[in-house]
This record gives C-alpha cells, structure tokens and sequence, in this order.
C-alpha cells in the first residue's frame, strides 16, 4: 500500500512537514499541555481544595447523570438508525439518514432553544409536567435531554458507512440458516460490530461530557443544582477562580485524551480484523 | 434431493440483472451451471430459486411442492454466498455449527450431536483441526470450503452456490472444482451454481444453462453447448468465439481477402461470421490467400495462440496444438497466410 506513495522526502517535503508539526504544537499540543501545568501551577493543595467543594461534585454528579442516561439512549437509537438506513427497504430509510445529520447541522445553542419551545415552562407540555412535579426545564431531565440531542447521531453516524462498507451478506447468510430476523440481530449483527459500537460509544460519552451550549440554555444554571462541569468552568472562570477552572478543565481533558486513545485501540483492532476479512470481493 | 422447476418467472422485466419470463426445470440430483455475462440475470435466479429474493411473478417449484412463498431456510436450501460472508466473530466449528443452534428449541439436536455433525463435516472438508480459528486465519480456498460446511450442516435439499471461486487464484480454483465434482458425486445433493466462467460451468456441471438479458439463451449438457449451440448469442459467448460481418458475393463470403464458402446465402446479403481460434489455420504466406503480419504469438501449454493482422481485414487468433513443427516456429512480425477451416455463418 505504501510502496507507491513512499518517496525519499526531500527539502519541500520537510519543509510543510515542519509547518504542519508546528500549527498542531501552537494550537493544540502547548495548549492542553497549559491547561495541566497551569491547573497544578500552584501546587496540589488548591487542586485537592478544588475537588473538595460542594459545587464541583454536584457538577461531576450532574455531568455524570448526563452521560449515563444519554449514552445508552443515543447507543439503542444509534443502532437502530443505522440497521433501518443500512438494512431495510423502507421508502423512509434516505430521509432518516439525511435528518441524522441535523443534530450536527445545527449549533448547540439553537438545540438548547428549541427544547425550551418545546417543553419550556410556558408551553403546554412543560407546564403540564412541571404541574406533577416533573419540571423539565432548569432541572437534570432538561440537561439529559439537551445532552441527548446533540449526541443524537454520533453512534448512528459511526457505524452506518461500516455496516454500509460491510453489506448485509452475514444476515442473508444467517437467514438462510433458519434463523429469524431477531437471531440474525442478536447472534450476527450485534456482535459483529462489537468493536466498532465500542468506538462509537466512547464518542458518544465524550461529546456528552463536554456539552456546553445547549446545556448552559436548558440549565438555567444554578450553582450547586444544575451546573455540569463545563458549565461550572465556565463560571468560576468568570469569578476569576483561574486554578478551579484549570483543575476541572484539566479534568475534562484527561477524560476526552483517555476517550480518544481508547477510540485509537479499537480502531486500529478494527482495521486488523476488517482488513483480513476482504469487505467486498 | 430435489427436482427444481421454475415456471415463468419475471423480475425487473427489461433491466440489467432482472430475468424476463424464465422457466426451467432441474433434475433431481444433477449439478447445474447457470453461466452468463454480468447483468444476464443468472444470480438473480439463483436468488429467487433460493427464496433469497420474490420474483415479480412466476412460480418456483420443488418436486411437486410449490415454493414460491416461502423463505430459503423453509425450503430447505443451502446457499453459498459470493464473497463466502462467514460470521466474522464466529470460530470456524461456530460458523458450520450456527444453522443447528438457531433452530427451535424442539427441533435443535442436541450438544453433543452438534458437536459430533460438525466434527464431521469439518472432516469432510478437509479441515478437521481447523475449529477454533477465526474466519481472517484462513485462506481464500478454507473459507470457501467452510461456507459450503455450514450451509451443508442443515442438511439442505438443495445447493445453491453463488459464483463460489470466483475469488480465488486458478489453481486453488482448479482444486475446489474437482473437490465439489467429488462432493456432488458422495452427496448426490441437486446443485445450482453460477458462473461467468464458461470453462468452469463445462468442466464442472452436467448441465450448462446460459442467460443473457434475463433470458435462457441455452439448455442443455456442456457438450450440447460447446457442438450445437442454441442460439446466437450462446455460439459467440462460448470458445473465445470471434465474430466479423461481411458481405456474401456468389456463394462465398469476403472478409477482407478471407473466404469462406456460403452456397445458403444469396449474393449482396450481409451475413456474420463466428470462428473458434481451433478453427482457423496458419500457414506460410503465398500468393492469392489472405495474406497478413504476426504482431504477436503465445506459448500455453498444450497450445500456441497466434495472433495475425489480416491484410486489409480484422486481426484473427489462431490457436494451434502444440508440438507440430508448424506451432512451434510461428514468430512475431512473420508473415502468414490464414485460412478458415470451419466455421458457422449466419445471414445478417
């Protein structure tokens, strides 16, 4: 594969590679390295001072929720998007795969406002849930749901080109075994794409995790009750609180770098695996 | 075992891979080759034979029970897929053990009769040792022969394979084909196959079935195919067939300065002519015969393919046994004169 590619570089050749090492070190690589060292600029005590408080835990707490309920529900709908789209007949299977790419399309903050058209305090939904006690708005199913929304199709969208690149050939196989359409779902589709639904999960909780615009719309922010941790950033950089944000930063960093090296050890097990297997002859 | 009979079957009547109004009927037993050009129709029928796909109209027929509603698994057939689709996450005694363990609760042997059926059959296949490895461990060939394990662990009635070497290199397919002709012969299982490969379908099947724009163009043994084609299109498909048209003029028709004799035709009509490589001859160049340069000779094993630009007329390959002194001296730039020495031409 590389053999016609490879060149012995030459001068221009290093040139833009030099370039290139040196855009990704000034926008990426001294940043997030910045965030740690700032973040622990002042030793550990105000770091574990940080994790200490009230507010930070609510906030790990309520971020935490987020993900635990967005991300299995984004996982179910983002299979079931993709075998609709990649292996049904249905005369509406084009138009679901073109409204996934809404939730992408439109900017976090525009999500957060249309949630509150829908089940804001004065529309007749929120207010007849916020009359039982169940109010939607300002209150973690608000935030699940902004959560949920813009990390709507990430898992839909990893998988549909594989299970597209893939075609249904292990299914027709699986039926013309004898099985039913649910033991070909369950002991074939599932499980061949463990993997891949491993990589587009550990997506799913990154994005969840690191959701601010339309979080910050629905939160109504309130310390303590309805901040995520990236709301709270947000906050206590505005208090001028530098170490407290840093910390919770650097916390969020760690988690979306650990998300991305597992993203790398799955995908390169996929390759392995794919790669052996010849996707079409 | 079973006989197959479809009855005019339609699908996508007029497109490219549809079948326009198909009826045939398999002997109980036989090994047919259903052989074609890509987007003739021929894994279509395989398909709609297998209850892998609904005809738009027509019926399929097994013995005497009519088929046609029912999914391919209810009509009891094993099918063998193009590009194998073996379960990926699955062990290869998994794979060949799978039909068994999907079946209803009440049906399903038991596990030690799994384990005994799939013993075997990865006995039969040459792969006794082979059970705990992953589809991407093995070969193209092992692959091929797994795939034909597990749709033969159900015990089907029928066998449909679906252009099953096509991805493998000429000797490994020249292997699976002698290995399936056994199989077949032990099993006595009715097998369909399709093939783009004619050399594939004659060498393999007792019977040649051709399509061609969703249409049978040929039915019969591979002999039949090769003698007395049944058509037009069947007679240029078969044998490297080359075809030139041209014109006829008192009972012989001009090709160029080639000739060939055609009292059935009336002088001025235009007719077509289709010559097999074996059917032209070469010989030194001389005087008032379709003379012409060799641009290009090649050396197989049992024969020497020789290519020659007619003067004013088209190229020819002609192909020559080995060993005679004549092949062997043919050379490239030589001049020769050609020589049709049986051929078939059809009015225009």
């Amino acid at each position: 594969m590389h053999t016609l590619a490879r060149r012995r570089p030459n001068g221009a050749a290093w040139a833009i590679v030099s370039v290139a090492v040196a855009i990704v070190a000034t926008l990426v690589a001294v940043p997030v390295g910045a965030v740690f060292v700032y973040a622990f600029s002042r030793g550990f005590d105000p770091v574990l001072r940080t994790l200490a408080r009230a507010d930070v835990h609510s906030a790990m707490g309520l971020s935490a929720l987020a993900a635990a309920v967005s991300v299995p529900f984004v996982t179910v709908f983002g299979v079931a998007a993709a075998w609709v789209v990649t292996r049904t007949e249905l005369p509406s299977r084009r138009a679901l795969a073109a409204i996934l790419n809404v939730p992408f399309a439109i900017p976090p903050v525009v999500a957060g406002l249309l949630l509150v058209l829908v089940v804001g305090p004065h529309t007749p939904l929120g207010y007849w849930l916020a009359a039982r006690g169940f109010p939607v708005l300002f209150a973690a199913p608000g935030i699940i749901l902004a959560t949920s929304l813009v990390s709507l199709s990430v898992v839909a969208k990893d998988l549909i080109p594989l299970m597209e690149a893939l075609g249904p050939a292990e299914e027709l196989a699986a039926r013309s075994l004898g099985a039913t359409p649910f033991q070909a779902f369950v002991r074939v589709t599932l499980p061949g794409l463990s993997l891949p639904l491993l990589h587009a999960t550990v997506g799913a909780l990154a994005r969840a995790l690191g959701e601010f615009g339309s979080v910050s719309v629905v939160s109504g922010r309130i310390r303590g009750e309805t901040m995520t941790v990236p709301l709270l950033i947000e906050a206590l950089y505005g208090e001028y609180d530098q170490t407290g944000a840093f910390v919770l930063a650097a916390l969020l960093a760690l988690v979306a770098i650990a998300s991305l090296a597992v993203k790398k050890a799955v995908e390169a097990a996929v390759a392995r695996t794919v790669n052996a297997e010849e996707v079409s002859p | 075992m079973s006989s197959i009979e479809a009855q005019n079957l339609v699908k996508g009547w007029g497109r490219a891979k549809g079948l326009n109004d198909v009826s045939l009927r398999i002997q109980d037993g036989a090994l047919v080759a259903l052989l074609g050009p890509s987007g003739s129709g021929k894994t279509t029928l395989l398909r709609i034979l297998g209850g892998l796909d609904a005809a738009d109209s027509g019926r399929v027929i097994f013995d005497s029970e009519e088929v046609t509603g029912l999914a391919s698994a209810e009509r009891g057939v094993g099918f063998v897929f193009q590009s194998y689709a073996l379960f990926r996450h699955l062990s290869v005694f998994e794979n060949v053990a799978f039909g068994l363990r999907v079946k209803p609760r009440r049906e399903r042997p038991s596990e030690s009769l799994i384990r005994s059926r799939v013993t075997e059959l990865l006995a039969r296949i040459g792969l006794p040792d082979h059970g705990e490895r992953l589809p991407h461990q093995l070969s193209g060939g092992q692959k091929q022969r797994v795939a034909l394990a597990r749709a033969l662990a159900v015990e089907p009635r029928i066998l449909l394979l679906d252009e099953p070497f096509g991805a493998l290199d000429a000797k490994v397919r020249a292997e699976l084909r002698r290995w399936l002709r056994e199989l077949h012969h032990d099993l006595g299982l009715t097998t369909i196959l399709v093939t783009h490969d004619q050399e594939e379908a004659i060498e393999l099947a007792d019977e040649v079935v051709v399509l061609n724009h969703g249409r049978i163009e040929h039915q019969g043994s591979p002999r039949s195919l090769v003698d007395a084609p049944a058509s037009a299109f069947a007679r240029e498909f078969i044998g490297d067939a080359q075809v030139f048209d041209g014109l006829v003029d008192g009972g012989v028709f001009h090709l160029g300065k080639l000739r060939v004799a055609a009292l059935a035709h009336a002088s001025g009509t235009k007719a077509r002519l289709v010559v097999r490589p074996h059917e032209l001859r070469v010989a030194a160049a001389c005087g008032d015969t379709a003379n012409g340069t060799i641009p290009h000779v090649a050396f197989l094993p049992a024969r020497a393919k020789v290519t020659v630009a007619v003067d004013d007329g088209p190229s020819v390959v002609v192909a020559l046994a080995r060993g005679s002194d004549e092949s062997e001296h043919f050379a490239k730039d030589q001049r020769v004169a050609v020589d049709v020495v049986q051929a078939f031409l059809q009015a225009g």
